[in-house]
């Protein structure tokens, strides 16, 4: 086990309440530095109030958020580290794309302007357009290059990739990838679509509700179910006495997906003449939460 | 080529012992860096160290300062000597059971299998 | 478990802090200095053909009636509109970049104050040129209506500049209110405004003081007044970080 890294973000009991509404509830959590945390949950669940708080922009009804061992909210000297990259991000009137570029060095001192500039071509973003004038999917590009080339320590991105179609959000991870490999910092992405960006987690918080339902290291979870295809009879009587989290099944078919199936239980799968399937980080999350799949298909373009 | 279902680190150090097996990566020679395989997966350059490093474990891999990863001596051997031992579940129960679905007799498994493998 | 060890690099101060939300508000350089600008320059020239075909009709190149102008009054307004919206526009990209609310009020009186002044050394000068050259060679008057009482440019200049922070604060203000309670807390606002205008009439009515306010206004004079709006001056700007402090950006 490789000793933890020091904690870059941290959460207390950390609650939101807007009136009878609890949007995020008692939420406590880690989050090691240097790695990229997945915060996955359904549309409402509460993943943007507690990346708001996060960054200082909402003030918690009670506990305490911690950013790189300082309270984020009015403090200067943690925010200086911090950059958020929020979907619905608002630009003044008659700010065009380079302007938020020329601005951004004064907030960032990693900022690399060569690198916003490679973005901007990538990304194919008319720099000089009016923000007014630009889609929501440029739009959602000069956030990225933001979050991307500020290099900040702590960098935040809350479903950043409103409008961009499949091949956009392709170069956004590719990018994010290769630059956290050679400028490692830590990353915490929000995202409903959770198979797209599956492979590049180390570490996931699933929030639903307001409440952490699941927080652990992004393979454990990996390897953590399994389906079990067959004849109902011979489903059945395997998963007996074992944790199931979601069954379906046709006819005489059924599949259930198991939990804590080691590798001699899998063994004994094969030899009841079962089948086994492999249960992706989404569908293990939807089955988790119980959640109807329809919430996790794919972003309104 | 990243399949669900079974952490990600345990897949690279498969394909990476896949490609020693057969002999794209001869013993001493380099391996791709880590950063190479993350961004070729689209996967966190930590798993994909994480990978390396459990070969790194097994004696397969070596590291040489300041150059990279190589191909430790002995690593093929090794890793035969590995899957050998799990070739009997691996893939041997799978072709029995299929072919006691299909009624083959014993003899006529390995009349089928001698003939693949002369070929 | 330990916090991060970042590199350290050269803190930010304070006023390197400040400094950069003036550069940040004035990055908006055509709302808030071209328009306005642009406007009195509007305005300007339609007072001057008005003068000129009023002086070409009549003949006469002095005129009475014309002290009482009142365009002027649009620069005072619209220093408030400015307050109000880019507090309103800016704030919420200020924060989004990693900026305090703290920092972003002071910076952005800061860049507001500087406006001011480069505002007020315009219009006085522009009245002196009015004075020197007789009302634009038609008598007319823009720069100096009646409210100024007097030419010493001294008392001009810090009489207008008075009055712009005023409408500035004021705006302030009201951009604060807006940004934490949106609509609701701005009729809250205009309605205890009322409520209180209301309150001060009748007190006024009760004490039958209305000649005795009347006398002493006129007894200040327009300078005396905007010498003690410098008390709401602070008060609104005061009240406006109080308000800010714990708004929240939409978006």
């Amino acid at each position: 086990m490789t000793p933890s890294a020091p904690i870059a973000v941290e959460a207390d009991g950390l609650t939101r309440r807007y009136g009878e509404t609890v949007a995020v509830d008692r939420v406590g959590f880690r989050l090691e530095h240097g790695r990229i945390h997945g915060l996955l949950g359904r549309n409402g669940a509460g993943k943007t109030t507690l990346m708001r708080m996060l960054t200082g922009q909402e003030f918690p009804s009670s506990g305490r958020a911690r950013l790189l061992g300082g309270e984020p909210a009015e403090n200067a000297d943690v925010l200086r580290h911090l950059c958020f990259v929020k979907e619905s991000q608002r630009y003044p009137e008659s700010f065009r794309p380079r302007h938020v570029f020329r601005v951004a060095p004064w907030y960032f001192e990693n900022w690399d302007a060569e690198f916003a500039g490679r973005l901007a071509d990538a990304f194919r973003l008319p720099l000089n357009r009016p923000i007014k004038k630009l889609s929501r999917g440029q739009l959602s590009a000069v956030g990225i290059i933001l979050g991307l080339a500020s290099r900040a320590p702590v960098t935040f991105f809350d479903e950043p990739y409103l409008g961009l179609d499949a091949v956009a959000r392709q170069i956004f991870y590719d990018r994010l990838l290769e630059d956290f490999a050679e400028h490692p910092r830590t990353v915490v992405l929000s995202t409903h679509l959770i198979d797209e960006i599956a492979g590049m987690l180390e570490h996931v918080l699933v929030i639903d509700r307001g409440r952490i339902l699941l927080d652990a290291d992004a393979d454990d979870l990996r390897g953590r179910a399994v389906t079990v295809v067959g004849t109902a009879g011979a489903v059945d009587r395997f998963v007996a006495g074992r944790e199931t989290i979601h069954r379906t099944g046709i006819g005489g078919l059924a599949s259930v997906t198991v939990t804590g199936l080691d590798a001699e239980g899998r063994r004994a799968a094969t030899d009841a003449g079962l089948e086994l399937a492999p249960v992706s980080l989404q569908q293990l999350i939807v089955h988790l939460t119980r959640a109807s799949a329809r919430d996790f298909s794919e972003a309104p373009a | 080529m990243i399949e669900e279902g079974r952490p990600i680190f345990l897949q690279i150090a498969e394909q990476l012992a896949d490609d020693i097996i057969s002999g794209a990566y001869p013993e001493e020679s380099q391996v791709p860096s880590t950063n190479e395989f993350a961004a070729f997966h689209r996967i966190n350059p930590a798993t994909a160290a994480k990978g390396v490093a459990l070969l790194v474990d097994e004696g397969v891999l070596y590291k040489k300062r300041g150059i990279g990863m190589f191909v430790a001596a002995g690593a093929r051997e090794k890793l035969l000597a590995a899957r050998t031992e799990t070739f009997d579940h691996d893939y041997v129960r799978p072709l029995t059971r299929e072919a006691r679905a299909l009624g083959l007799a014993a003899d006529d498994v390995i009349t089928l299998i001698r003939k693949d493998m002369d070929r | 478990m330990t916090t991060v060890e970042l590199p350290t690099t050269r803190a930010i101060g304070q006023g390197e802090r400040i400094r950069r939300t003036v550069r940040l508000q004035f990055a908006n350089t055509w709302s808030i200095l071209w328009t306005p600008c642009l406007i009195l320059g509007a305005i300007f020239l339609g007072n001057f053909l008005i003068w000129a075909a009023i002086a070409l009709s009549t003949g006469s190149r002095t005129m009475e009636g014309t002290q009482y102008s009142g365009s002027e009054f649009f620069i005072f307004v619209y220093m408030m509109i400015i307050a109000i919206q880019s507090t309103n526009l800016t704030f919420p990209f200020a924060l989004g970049l990693g900026s305090t609310r703290r920092d972003f009020y002071l910076g952005s009186l800061a860049a507001w104050l500087i406006l001011a002044v480069g505002f007020t050394i315009g219009l006085t000068l522009l009245a002196q040129i009015e004075v020197a050259t007789h009302g634009w060679g038609f008598g007319g008057t823009l720069f100096n209506a009646v409210y100024f009482g007097g030419t010493n440019p001294l008392t001009h200049a810090s009489t207008v500049f008075t009055a712009l922070i005023f409408f500035q604060a004021v705006g302030a203000f009201v951009g604060a209110v807006y940004l934490r309670w949106r609509q609701a807390g701005l009729l809250t606002a205009g309605g205890c405004a009322a409520a209180l205008i209301v309150a001060f009439i009748i007190v006024v009515d009760l004490l039958q003081g209305w000649g005795g306010l009347w006398a002493w206004i006129v007894d200040t004079g327009v300078a005396g007044l905007t010498t003690w709006s410098l008390i709401p001056t602070v008060v609104f700007a005061v009240l406006g970080y109080a308000v800010l402090r714990r708004a929240t950006p939409r978006s």
